[in-house]
């Protein structure tokens, strides 16, 4: 069952702000299915929290989905499910923005890779 | 002895392979800040040119069909970027072809059926850059094609991240 899974997973989705979706989108990921739905979501000042908890939820129990891209300052407002998400697939990649550069200490990898040497 | 030397080495082997990774891992992660930044920028200067109206979500396909994808394989759990060329789909003018309407003028045209009905069968491409118009400005022709080269930079990132995950968690490493 679990190889049939993997077989199924080839989208990427996107949560982000709009340059981001734009771009991720030019580059082709977009996909809306059958029942509409979408496997990317713009992320704006009038988006809650629920919103994008609920978007990062879906898109992580979806059977087409291989990996998620977020922002990185989008992630930050979900932090707390994302630290909790650790499921091999979708995998999670946190990505900048325009207006927020990439912080690498918040970088999962590199926090275990820390404690490996113990830093 | 010499098991333990060998468990030893193998361990030492391992966690050079791991560093190895890690370091790829980094350095991909700044290629792929650098190409977004890039993209960013032709995205502004695009955004500029043409008009922010008209390059925004408004203008998303909802009928869009991915054309980067991933593989996954089963086996071993690595990501692979695959990605199709954009179709071409032959898409008819239904508004000419409807019947019943009566043509002012009609008498003084010669009416070709077969070439009327060529003209009326346009080509759609699913090339998510014509979403935005048929005539773009270039820059965003460029935050496409730097888009299309850091994603497949995101994807072998994916991969890595699943590698540095599984040894991570043979060494039992885990975040408190």
């Amino acid at each position: 069952m679990s190889q049939a899974v993997h077989k199924n997973r080839t989208l990427i989705a996107a949560i982000g702000d709009e340059d981001t979706v734009t771009g991720l989108l030019l580059a082709g990921i977009g996909d809306v299915d059958a029942h509409q739905r979408a496997n990317f979501v713009v992320v704006d000042s009038k988006t809650t929290q629920e919103q994008i908890e609920e978007a990062f939820t879906s898109f992580t129990k979806r059977k087409d989905v291989a990996i998620v891209l977020i922002n990185q300052h989008i992630a930050d407002d979900i932090r707390g499910i994302l630290d909790e998400y650790s499921a091999a697939f979708p995998t999670v990649l946190e990505i900048p923005s325009k207006d927020h550069p990439y912080d690498p200490t918040k970088d999962s990898v590199l926090k275990r890779v820390q404690l490996l040497f113990g830093d | 002895m010499d098991e333990s030397s060998l468990e030893l080495q193998k361990a030492d082997d391992e966690l050079l392979n791991l560093l190895d990774v890690f370091v790829e891992y980094q350095q991909l992660q700044e290629a792929i800040n650098g190409g977004l930044k890039r993209g960013y920028f032709d995205l502004a200067v695009a955004k500029r040119t043409a008009g922010y109206r008209w390059i925004s979500p408004d203008m998303y396909s909802g009928r869009a069909q991915a054309i980067a994808t991933v593989a996954v394989d089963e086996a071993s759990g690595t990501i692979t970027y695959t990605r199709r060329t954009p179709t071409v789909a032959n898409n008819a003018d239904k508004s000419e072809q409807s019947g019943g309407l009566r043509k002012r003028g009609a008498k003084a045209k010669t009416v070709n059926n077969d070439e009327k009905n060529e003209n009326d069968v346009r080509k759609v491409s699913d090339d998510p850059l014509l979403w935005f118009g048929m005539l773009v400005p270039p820059a965003l022709k460029d935050a496409q094609t730097q888009f299309t080269t850091t994603l497949d930079q995101l994807v072998r990132l994916a991969d890595l991240k699943q590698q540095l995950a599984h040894k991570l968690d043979a060494l039992n490493i885990t975040l408190p």
